[in-house]
């Protein structure tokens, strides 16, 4: 078509105004025009009549020429789509048990599909909202996402790409309040922090370069939006005014926009203190530490600075540094895109995401072989209808319009009520906070690229299951359906309606077996020896740092807390540590064995480590292998002693039983003697290999922090709340949080696979729902096909199980090639499972089982209805059916 | 049925520079009057088939070269009477004036030397 001039453009959408009356005029025109030649044959000496047929005759087809002149218009496709689009519309309306199911198999594979993408939406593809989040990078050390302070002065000074390089660090607080003092979670941020990201704050100022430079005098605050919202009320006034955080007067300068929640992603931060602050926060100052590395580090890359050139520079100042510091021995320096610890947790979640998206892929996948297969045995009842329609002069490329329109107008459909039903589930997921001792949310609310996806797939869906049949359409030759022998005859050719069923199945079988093999893996990994026994275990959690307590104070109330705890009723032992495993709260030490004198990385052995009262061990039902446990003798006058676990003891004493060996903690630091030996555990993550772990006497060594845990037959909530009562009464000002049972505290390293195991369980629970509408489908229209053949058979004797066989032996055999094929593929997919979901295999034969007896209960479900029609057949009616 | 009505005995290219030309010297008109009119002038050479005409009046309606009214016919019917624009004018001698350098180039190749 010619390029459209404004006149032509404007003429043509005229034209849709009158689009109506077109018809009317041009029969009318040309009716005249066959009149008028009429005429002339009549003036020749025709007959009337004759005259008239021939006009007519030369006229040729009118209808044609009418629909060919309003092509001109160039409006055909949106006439056709509309006209299309009220057939298919009057077709779904006259068989609504179809709609019904193929519209519900694309809601549900539609709406999985969203809610998987939006989270991986919101997690991986979102940038954080801060101003151009494209220049904005995290800086990996090789060891871990973690900095050592003086490692990132360094960097900062000496790198030549950062506009701004900035140091951050979560950190517990007590925000004292009106009613009492609250733990809140914060950052500790440096001065820069909240100009290199660029966003402006919602009241007052923030954090300038100026509070670095007063190493503890910075006493100043920003408020999440949330936290003044709810803590202070809103107030308009707040900035200036003074706070009290751990017990000291803090002011605060600002609140942050609504939308920041912090660098982090998952992690909604309450409040902003400078990180100069550090000591009187956290109470061990680390600040001048090169080897303790506590500080994550980003930075605003300069204008047209490539992630190439950064890491070459980073490469550079990481070789100087690892050369001019033992410690830093092996430094290398790389970029990750910011929110997720960088690298160290982006590249595991975009991994998850990704796998999940995937199988949500496959839920849609076999959702469109579903409708598909819908469709082709629908099309196959329809063939008399089309091919009336295509003799009468519809084109072929019209039929196929037609039918796409038909299954587009059905995915446009699911799709909408798959996106609303994945609205409603965002928002509940959004708004969900996991019960957790951490502020940990995800904002998975859908913005536009959600439901551009989701149109996406909805078009995609309704194309691809449309072609298929359309294409059959295209090639049935109209002539020998018109015969009204459309049914071929019964087991003869396979057609591809044939290959949908299996793959579908096949595709639901892979989903079930991944969440089945998840399922397993979470149910066994509860199972997994942890080191100790959560079970009848309630602990309290606070930080006498935070009250403001000196050591020699601390102290003294940790032993009249444990005092208060071991009487209250039920109480079998109770102890306190500085740290339970698998909380959120993990450190690390580095020891030597006793004869290293070389105190370079390759020869440290990193090392998880507590610090624990006498006691422990019976508390935690951690059993003792060898040795005895700590008492209150081990205290600073005696000498320093150590117990440690299995694997401690081996890698780094090289002896099984190493009680009465020593090893050295920290370069050139004191020597410990192990007096126990307990057993292995998990301790940061429970897909960890066995790592190795000390536990010191937390009377030779002080920690502020503090879990205090106690065993008994009693319920652990109740017990849990008796506690936090029995140590409130003590101090009312602390701050005491993590109430409850162990098992809660472990809540973290539990959730990745907690969430794991909910979206594959949804996805089985889908796959199985897909399985039911598909096999039913091709069930029933079998049944419906053969009703004939079936009368007859019925009519000369057939007995009901004869009829069963001849209707469901394909069906059958198709299915369990499909199921075949997918536990196949399944099992081996699911080994990429095991390593998100612990203790998943693919060859448990529980899984196997399950998923074999699931197929098979759903394929019986799905085929009883069809069944029950075959039997009823009369072979009186069904002759006549035709 | 779509090779009958697909086949003109009008040079392509040339319709609408006849039908332009035909309103000009009619003035409005309907189409059989312009089918007829090409018909008489080409003593019965060029045959206008309705299958092309239709379409091609509709085409012009689109570009602007003329417009269209109903009236009565001269016998009393009711028909749609063509009109040409300033634009179709326009567009009139353009065609021609191709038309005639297209002719004058096939004449010289076609022309023994």
């Amino acid at each position: 078509m010619a390029s459209l001039r404004p006149g032509e453009l404007w003429r043509r959408i005229a034209f849709l105004r009158r689009s109506r009356q077109f018809d009317a005029e041009m029969e009318e025109e040309l009716q005249f025009h066959a009149a008028m030649q009429a005429d002339a044959y009549r003036a020749d000496g025709a007959a009337a009549r004759e005259a008239h047929y021939a006009a007519m005759r030369r006229l040729g087809n009118p209808t044609e020429l009418k629909e060919r002149s309003r092509d001109m218009w160039g409006w055909g496709w949106l006439e056709a789509f509309a006209q299309d689009t009220r057939y298919a519309f009057r077709v779904l309306r006259k068989s609504p048990a179809f709609t019904i199911v193929a519209g519900l198999s694309l809601a549900l594979g539609i709406g999985a599909n969203t809610v998987v993408f939006s989270v991986l939406n919101a997690l991986v593809l979102k940038a954080l909202p801060i101003a151009d989040p494209a220049r904005v990078y995290f800086v990996n050390n090789s060891r871990g996402p973690a900095q050592s302070f003086p490692n990132y002065r360094d960097i900062r000074d000496r790198n030549a790409v950062f506009e701004s390089l900035f140091a951050y660090r979560i950190a517990m607080m007590s925000l004292d309040g009106e009613r009492g003092a609250h733990r809140v979670w914060g950052y500790l941020v440096t001065g820069n922090y909240f100009a290199s990201l660029g966003i402006k704050p919602a009241l007052g100022r923030f954090f300038t370069p100026a509070e670095d430079a007063h190493p503890n005098a910075s006493p100043y605050a920003v408020l999440s939006y949330a936290c003044w919202r709810s803590r202070f009320d809103g107030d308009p006034q707040i900035a200036g005014k003074d706070i009290r955080i751990n017990g000291h007067p803090y002011t605060v300068l600002g609140v942050a926009p609504r939308a920041f929640h912090g660098t982090e992603i998952f992690y909604w931060s309450d409040i902003w203190v400078p990180m100069t602050m550090q000591p009187q926060i956290e109470g061990h100052a680390w600040l001048e530490v090169r080897n303790t590395h506590n500080s994550w580090v980003a930075g605003r890359l300069k204008p047209g600075v490539t992630v190439g050139q950064a890491e070459a520079n980073l490469g550079v100042i990481a070789a100087q540094l690892a050369h001019e510091y033992t410690s830093n021995e092996g430094m290398r320096l790389t970029l990750g895109v910011p929110g997720m610890m960088g690298s160290a947790g982006r590249e595991p979640t975009r991994a998850f995401a990704g796998g999940v998206m995937l199988l949500a892929a496959l839920v849609l996948l076999a959702a469109c072989a579903n409708l598909a297969s819908l469709l082709a045995a629908r099309m196959a009842d329809r063939s008399r209808d089309l091919a009336i329609r295509v003799s009468i002069g519809a084109g072929g490329g019209r039929i196929v319009r037609q039918l796409l329109t038909e299954s587009i107008w059905i995915a446009i459909l699911g799709g909408t009520a798959g996106c609303a039903f994945a609205v409603v589930l965002l928002r509940l997921l959004s708004r969900w906070r996991a019960p957790l001792d951490f502020p940990v949310q995800f904002d998975v609310a859908p913005d536009w690229r959600v439901f551009l996806f989701a149109c996406a797939a909805a078009l995609a869906t309704g194309l691809l299951s449309g072609i298929g049949p359309a294409r059959h359409a295209w090639n049935a030759a109209p002539a020998l359906h018109l015969k009204g022998t459309a049914t071929p005859r019964s087991g003869q050719r396979w057609a591809a309606r044939d290959i949908l069923l299996p793959v579908q199945i096949a595709l639901c079988c892979v989903l079930l077996t991944a969440s089945l093999v998840a399922v397993r893996g979470l149910m066994r990994s509860f199972q997994t020896p942890l080191g100790f026994r959560p079970d009848g275990a309630a602990v309290v959690g606070y930080d006498v740092g935070l009250a403001g307590y000196n050591e020699e104070q601390g102290r003294l109330f940790e032993q009249r807390a444990l005092q208060a705890v071991e009487h209250l009723p039920g109480v079998e032992s109770a102890a306190y540590s500085s740290s339970v495993p698998l909380s959120i709260d993990q450190s690390n030490t580095t020891v030597y064995s006793e004869s290293t004198t070389d105190f370079r990385p390759k020869n440290a052995h990193s090392t998880s480590h507590y610090y624990v009262s006498p006691g422990y061990f019976q508390t935690a039902g951690t059993r003792l292998l060898a040795g005895r446990e700590f008492t209150p003798q081990d205290d600073p006058k005696s000498p320093l002693v150590a117990i440690v676990n299995q694997t401690f003891a081996r890698r780094v004493t090289g002896a099984a039983d190493a009680t009465g060996r020593r090893f050295r903690r920290g370069p050139g630091g004191p020597l410990f003697q192990i007096v126990a030996i307990v057993e292995d555990g998990k301790y940061e993550t429970l897909t960890e290999v066995p790592k190795p772990a000390v536990f010191l006497p937390i009377l030779q060594n002080y920690s502020s922090t503090i879990v205090l845990m106690a065993r008994s037959r009693r319920p652990e909530s109740d017990l849990a709340a008796e506690m936090r009562e029995a140590v409130g009464r003590l101090d009312p000002t602390l701050a005491i949080y993590g109430v409850g049972s162990l098992h809660q505290m472990l809540g973290l390293v539990y959730l990745p696979m907690h969430a794991a195991v909910v979206a594959l369980g949804a996805f089985g629970v889908l796959a199985l729902m897909l399985s039911i509408t598909g096999i039913y489908g091709l069930a029933a229209y079998t049944v419906s096909r053969r009703v004939r053949e079936i009368g007859i058979r019925v009519a000369v004797g057939a007995r009901p199980a004869q009829v069963l066989r001849l209707i469901f032996a394909r069906t059958g055999v198709l299915v369990a090639v499909g199921a075949a094929a997918g536990l196949a593929l399944g099992m081996a997919g699911a080994s990429v499972l095991a390593s998100i979901v612990y203790q998943a295999s693919s060859r448990d034969p529980v899984v196997i089982g399950t998923a074999v007896l699931a197929i098979s209960g759903v394929s019986l479900a799905a085929a009883v209805g069809p069944a029950r029609r075959a039997l009823r057949i009369d072979p009186v009616q069904a002759l006549r059916h035709e | 049925m779509g090779k009958d009505l697909a086949r003109t005995e009008i040079p392509p290219g040339t319709l609408y520079m006849l039908i332009l030309r035909s309103l000009a010297r009619l003035g409005p008109m309907h189409g059989y009057g312009i089918a007829q009119h090409i018909q008489q002038l080409s003593q019965d050479v060029l045959q206008v088939e309705e299958g092309s005409l239709y379409p091609a009046l509709q085409r012009m309606l689109i570009k602007g070269w003329v417009t269209a009214d109903w009236a009565q016919s001269e016998n009393n019917r009711r028909a749609r009477y063509y009109r040409l624009t300033p634009a179709g004018k326009k567009q009139l001698s353009v065609e021609m004036s191709e038309f005639d350098r297209a002719m004058r180039a096939i004449a010289s190749v076609i022309q023994p030397a």
